[in-house]
């Protein structure tokens, strides 16, 4: 009972508290409310707003217990399967982004894991990059119609896509990189921070190095993430861990930390534009926090290989949609029925199915 | 097994920044509530807001049909009694929080001895980056 009382259990106690008590006011306001001509109806709004809580809900706890950014799930979902606007949609990603790096950032300081000298020091280039990425965004947006709208979904769908395969071939990371050679700019800033790790019961030290190259690359993954506004943990964990011979944890931690600062930056043209709508962007946000914290709990109880699985079967079919309304928008194709998208949807989950019972295809690698 | 000691800098960023996004949370979850329960008092209407962003409008069209117009990205400071303009705050709180925490790690920097000079500078460097993107400085 006293573990209840105590951080984080005590704000999401009272935070899933109001979010119940909210809906289940808003399910009795709806009731009987009149509908104005040419609006929507209470009741619809209501079902809608409740439906982004649980989805922004199961997104933010997937996305942590991956150790990706939220963005990275809402942002292709939302282009590809709903007719919001991708302006509206990438402001409201990049919300989505940066409250699941922020929520994470807490803990990570306390335990040591986080290094915020080199959170600061990425966040120099992945800020400015992703600055520059929205600012992209929102010309891009403004002077190229239709056809930008096609191209940006076409683009993210090859992303997505390559991400895909990305997680599935385990992606190339190192646990413990063993650094040889550290340069004299590098060692000036004097990035690396001891901690205590208790799957070793002992302090770690870690040496950093290509620091100059690390900030550089950040330049350009920022770019990424400010113009689709997915945030960039897939692109910034190997940056760190292949680039700059930063331990694959720290790194990961670390990526949260950064998607927070430097989301704060890349989110604000977006907001300044119009394109963050309050009524609409908050309701993700909530549902971000609530399955942050509940999503850092359960990473700690469950084989993270079966969440890869799931990760990758969410992000082939936002693949598809994005790539197929893409082409649908630029009048390459005419538009997709629906039963196609049920039927790559059932493949593709008899695929994950498969794997999960490990009879196709085996999995290398592992988080 | 004795754990190494955490920077106070990381822990003041730590705590403002986790602190500030639960409180923007707790406005985000009631604000919209209660814009929808008391719809009159909302400068975008929620029975047509929903509508026109699901008919796949752009944003300034969105302000355009629902509002009148866009009156900027920080409307909420002649707003605050209207619950969009409430949620307004929540949302900038939230994406401000890191310009709050940089400048309490960047003072923990200047505190600690020895004095972090170069960090405290890189920390402020990046709180200003912020602040500069809130007021929108740069603008295309």
């Amino acid at each position: 009972m006293n573990k209840l009382l105590k951080s984080p259990w005590l704000e999401l106690i009272t935070m899933c508290g109001v979010v119940i008590l909210s809906y289940i006011a808003l399910a009795l306001i709806s009731r009987g409310a009149e509908t104005p001509p040419g609006g929507m109806s209470l009741n619809n709004i209501a079902l809608l707003t409740f439906g982004f809580f649980l989805l922004s809900f199961a997104i933010g706890t997937i996305a942590v217990m991956a150790g990706i950014g939220g963005g990275v799930l809402f942002t292709p979902l939302m282009l590809a399967f709903t007719p919001v606007d991708s302006l509206i949609i990438r402001g409201t990603g990049l919300i989505v982004a940066m409250f699941s790096g922020l929520i994470s950032t807490g803990p990570f300081m306390k335990s040591g894991l986080g290094n915020l000298k080199l959170s600061i020091y990425c966040c120099t280039g992945y800020g400015l990059g992703a600055f520059a990425g929205a600012q992209g965004a929102i010309f891009v947006s403004d002077r190229l119609g239709d056809t930008g709208e096609g191209f940006v979904r076409i683009s993210l769908g090859i992303i997505v896509f390559l991400l895909a395969l990305y997680f599935f071939r385990g992606g190339v990371k190192i646990d413990w990189p063993q650094v040889k050679q550290v340069g004299r700019f590098t060692k000036w800033l004097n990035l690396p921070q001891p901690y205590y790790e208790s799957s070793l019961d002992r302090v770690v030290t870690y040496h950093i190095t290509r620091a100059a190259w690390g900030l550089l690359t950040m330049v350009g993954v920022g770019v990424i993430s400010g113009f689709f506004g997915m945030g960039a943990g897939w692109a910034i964990v190997p940056v760190m861990n292949l680039i700059m011979g930063v331990p694959l944890k720290v790194a990961a931690a670390c990526s949260g930390i950064l998607i927070g600062m430097g989301d704060c930056i890349s989110v604000w043209p977006y907001i300044l534009a119009g394109a963050v709508i309050p009524l609409f962007a908050a309701l993700w946000l909530v549902g971000q926090v609530t399955g942050g914290i509940i999503g850092a709990q359960i990473l700690i109880r469950v084989k993270a290989g079966s969440v890869r699985l799931i990760l990758i079967g969410i992000l082939l079919f936002s693949s598809f949609g994005l790539l197929t309304k893409g082409l649908t928008t630029l009048g390459y194709i005419s538009r997709v029925p629906g039963p196609v998208h049920i039927a790559v949807l059932l493949a593709i989950m008899a695929g994950v199915a498969l794997s999960l019972t490990g009879k196709f295809p085996k999995l290398k690698g592992g988080r | 097994m004795e754990k190494p000691k955490i920077p106070l800098p990381q822990i003041v960023y730590g705590k403002i920044v986790y602190w500030l996004c639960i409180i923007a949370a707790f406005i985000c979850t009631i604000g919209p509530v209660l814009g929808m329960a008391f719809r009159d008092n909302n400068l975008l209407n929620p029975h047509y807001l929903f509508f026109t962003i699901w008919k796949g409008s752009k944003p300034e069209a969105v302000w355009e049909e629902v509002g009148g117009g866009f009156p900027g990205g920080h409307f909420w400071i002649h707003n605050l009694n209207t619950w969009d303009g409430l949620t307004q705050l929540g949302l900038v709180i939230g994406c401000s929080c890191a310009f709050l925490a940089l400048l309490g790690s960047s003072i923990a920097y200047f505190r600690q001895k020895p004095t972090a000079y170069g960090w405290a500078l890189v920390a402020l460097f990046v709180a200003v980056l912020v602040l500069l993107s809130a007021v929108g400085i740069y603008h295309v």
